[in-house]
């Protein structure tokens, strides 16, 4: 074969495999796994991948999407792992993209009425004190923004990615960064109160506050108990599994968090000894457990839902639940009792299902 | 059997290198761009071997050509071709598969390490995720994360946004495959096609590959190309040699680079300079180093090159006769007829 059949021959396999690896540029893109938040209106959710949406439980169907379908302004929000939080005029919802800005957005329509570029990677969510709204990007960047005007009030810098939502406690927010650190701040102008560097690995996990103690998992496979005062280490807990990265929650004295190698704990409070240990699967616990109708229910990333007694850690249900579906936004307790998990991908799809703690019976309450 | 190769792959390539890099990161500064550049010269060092016999398995073809050339002429039965190269390889002793089997082995270690680089850096929530089952439980592994991914201008983690390292990949991988083909290209021109092919469209393809994906693999990919041409370097003893004479730019123009238009064969041989073809290949030298191997009518050899390769005795330039005296013939009536009489030199 000769001339440019040959020549066409030769630079075929080079354009097929151009295409192949420009096609495969989505592997490793982010996903997003912002937790479902109940409102008068409905439910908010980016069970659209990449898309804020405000869903009719009722109806299951959407109300609106962020952004809107035709999208004139070519918004990209690349991921959304910021559980958004409704002002307390519930007539608007703020939340932080992967994009790097912060969303003010109207309620009832999904009209945006302010954006701010933070300038990096927002994952963690975003907390209201007062008349501000603060949240920490991928550069360290700790920001305390205006709710009304998106106005910058005061700023802060971590030496890491901050990827924890920061946690407002009276006059007090609590930021733990993946610079192994858990800062204090003044919330209303930012100063900072304290630091605690006890941890030898990186903290994600947002601080859960309870009483006087803060309390923090962490990458070196420890729980800490800061006093939330003067940020003295309180206790440290054994080494677990893997990594924490799950938020804790707390319930009788005991905390409960789980480890990113599929282990569930329940720690003393007092003095952060294990009280008892299970393993749901080999699959990372990412989501932060729900407490309610005195069942903890846990949730593994492949979709495996576990429902334990929370004194003794003897599972509730029958058998675990599957949902065939990536489940890492973290689980919401509802005012009813149920509990909101949103799914995504897999066999089982993208959807927000509800479960009944006490049975493991679940629902489908909003479709992708 | 996919579960049984995931698992070897995962355990003995991508677990290893993952802490590997991790480690080294945490031992220099916590600056993973240092962690990828020792790394780099670590798996090259440990490869090199490999390397080194896939450049002299492609000397060592490309110095043959001109014979297979002629069993391609002599004989016009496929089969008896066939066994008359593999006879001359066997005399030679060369491994025609000699120059793929390094890279079979080196192919995986590249893909292996593309996966490494994407793991580790993290960037996104979702790898990091991914990242925590892949280190040994050692604490200084495990307390290096997160990862600096800044180095230089570049965040490792994310595509170059000034492009200079998408022209560096290019650059360098230009550079790397044309010291490999140079030789090729001069001994066959049947595999000039080809090579002009590979020289246009690899470059492009691995720039191309380094815009969309994190600056960590181009700045491994440059360092390993940059490697690459110095082991040729030495490999090929081209020590003095012009840079021209070393990329075979001499009769470069601006079509050569289109490789739809390389042009019948025949017509590129004539246009070559004419000069004299060697009768056979040239002697080593004696200390061992062996020039590399030009085709009939290539370009001659610069003084300089030849004064490094040959350790015999130089030949010494043509002399010319010496001139025959000149006798004016005196003519029996004694006046000169003003011509001079020139003997022939042989006589």
């Amino acid at each position: 074969m000769r001339g440019a059949p040959r020549r066409l021959l030769l630079a075929a396999p080079f354009a097929l495999l151009l295409l192949l690896v420009t096609s495969c540029g989505a592997i490793g893109s982010p996903q997003g796994w912002a937790a479902p938040v109940v409102t008068a209106q409905g439910i908010l959710s980016s069970v659209h991948h990449g898309f804020l949406t405000l869903t009719n439980p009722t109806t299951k169907q959407a109300i609106w999407q962020f952004p809107p379908a035709q999208n004139k302004n070519k918004i990209d929000l690349k991921g959304i792992y910021s559980t958004p939080v409704v002002t307390p005029d519930d007539q608007s919802v703020i939340f932080g993209a992967y994009n790097g800005h912060v969303y003010k957005l109207r309620l009832a329509d999904g009209s945006q009425l302010w954006d701010v570029d933070t300038g990096a990677a927002i994952v963690g969510g975003v907390a209201l004190a007062g008349d501000a709204a603060i949240v920490g990007n991928s550069d360290g960047t700790i920001e305390a923004l205006a709710i009304d005007s998106g106005k910058q009030i005061w700023r802060q810098k971590a030496r890491d990615r901050v990827w924890s939502t920061p946690v407002v406690d009276g006059e007090t927010v609590y930021v733990a960064s993946m610079d192994k650190r858990l800062y204090a701040f003044k919330a209303t102008d930012g100063t900072q109160l304290w630091v605690n560097d006890s941890s030898a690995g990186a903290l994600a996990a947002t601080p859960t506050v309870a009483g006087d103690r803060l309390y923090e998992g962490s990458f070196d496979k420890h729980v800490y108990a800061i006093d939330k005062a003067n940020g003295t280490l309180v206790w440290r807990s054994p080494k677990l599994a893997n990594w924490v990265w799950a938020q804790a929650v707390m319930g009788d004295g005991r905390l409960y968090t789980g480890t990113l190698d599929g282990s569930v704990y329940a720690l003393d409070a007092n003095d952060g000894h294990i009280v008892w240990q299970k393993k749901i699967a080999s699959s990372p616990v990412r989501a932060r457990p729900a407490l309610a109708q005195g069942v903890l229910v846990v949730a593994d990333r492949a979709g495996r839902l576990e429902g334990y007694d929370p004194a003794t850690g003897a599972p509730v249900w029958q058998q675990p639940v599957e949902l065939n579906s990536t489940v890492l936004a973290d689980l919401v307790v509802q005012q009813d009792g149920s509990v909101l998990i949103v799914t995504e991908g897999g066999s089982g799809g993208s959807r927000i299902v509800q479960i009944d703690p006490k049975t493991g019976a679940t629902s489908v309450v909003g479709t992708s | 059997m996919g579960v049984l190769i995931g698992f070897v792959w995962n355990q003995v390539l991508i677990n290893p290198f993952t802490n590997l890099t991790v480690a080294l990161a945490r031992a220099l500064f916590g600056s993973y761009g240092l962690a990828i550049i020792v790394f780099t010269l670590l798996l090259r060092l440990v490869t090199l071997p490999l390397t080194i016999r896939q450049i002299q398995s492609s000397k060592k073809m490309s110095a043959l050509q001109p014979r297979i050339q002629e069993i391609q002429k002599k004989y016009s039965d496929p089969k008896r071709r066939s066994e008359e190269t593999m006879k001359l390889y066997k005399e030679e002793g060369v491994n025609p598969a000699g120059c793929v089997v390094p890279l079979l082995i080196q192919f995986p270690v590249l893909i292996a390490l593309y996966e490494v680089i994407r793991i580790t850096l993290g960037s996104t929530p979702e790898s990091l995720i991914d990242l925590s089952h892949r280190l040994y439980p050692w604490p200084f592994v495990q307390h290096a994360i997160p990862l600096t991914s800044h180095f230089l201008w570049m965040d490792l983690g994310a595509p170059d946004p000034t492009f200079l390292m998408p022209l560096l990949v290019v650059a360098s991988t230009w550079l790397s495959q044309r010291l490999t083909m140079t030789q090729q290209m001069q001994t066959n021109p049947q595999a000039a096609q080809t090579n002009q092919i590979m020289l246009l469209f690899m470059p492009l393809l691995f720039g191309w590959l380094s815009i969309k994906y994190p600056s960590g693999l181009a700045l491994y990919w440059v360092l390993s190309n940059v490697i690459t041409a110095v082991v040729n370097y030495f490999i090929f003893d081209w020590h003095g040699t012009p840079v021209t004479e070393i990329l075979g730019l001499r009769d470069f123009s601006l079509s050569s680079l289109n490789p739809f238009s390389v042009g019948d064969p025949k017509r590129r041989q004539a246009r070559r300079r004419p000069g004299p073809r060697p009768a056979t290949e040239p002697a080593p030298a004696a200390d061992g180093t062996t020039a590399p191997s030009r085709s009939a009518g290539s370009r001659a050899e610069t003084a300089a090159a030849q004064a490094k390769r040959s350790t015999r005795k130089p030949k010494a330039p043509p002399v010319a006769p010496p001139a025959t005296p000149v006798r004016a013939r005196r003519t029996p009536g004694g006046s000169d007829n003003g011509a001079a009489d020139t003997r022939s030199s042989d006589g």
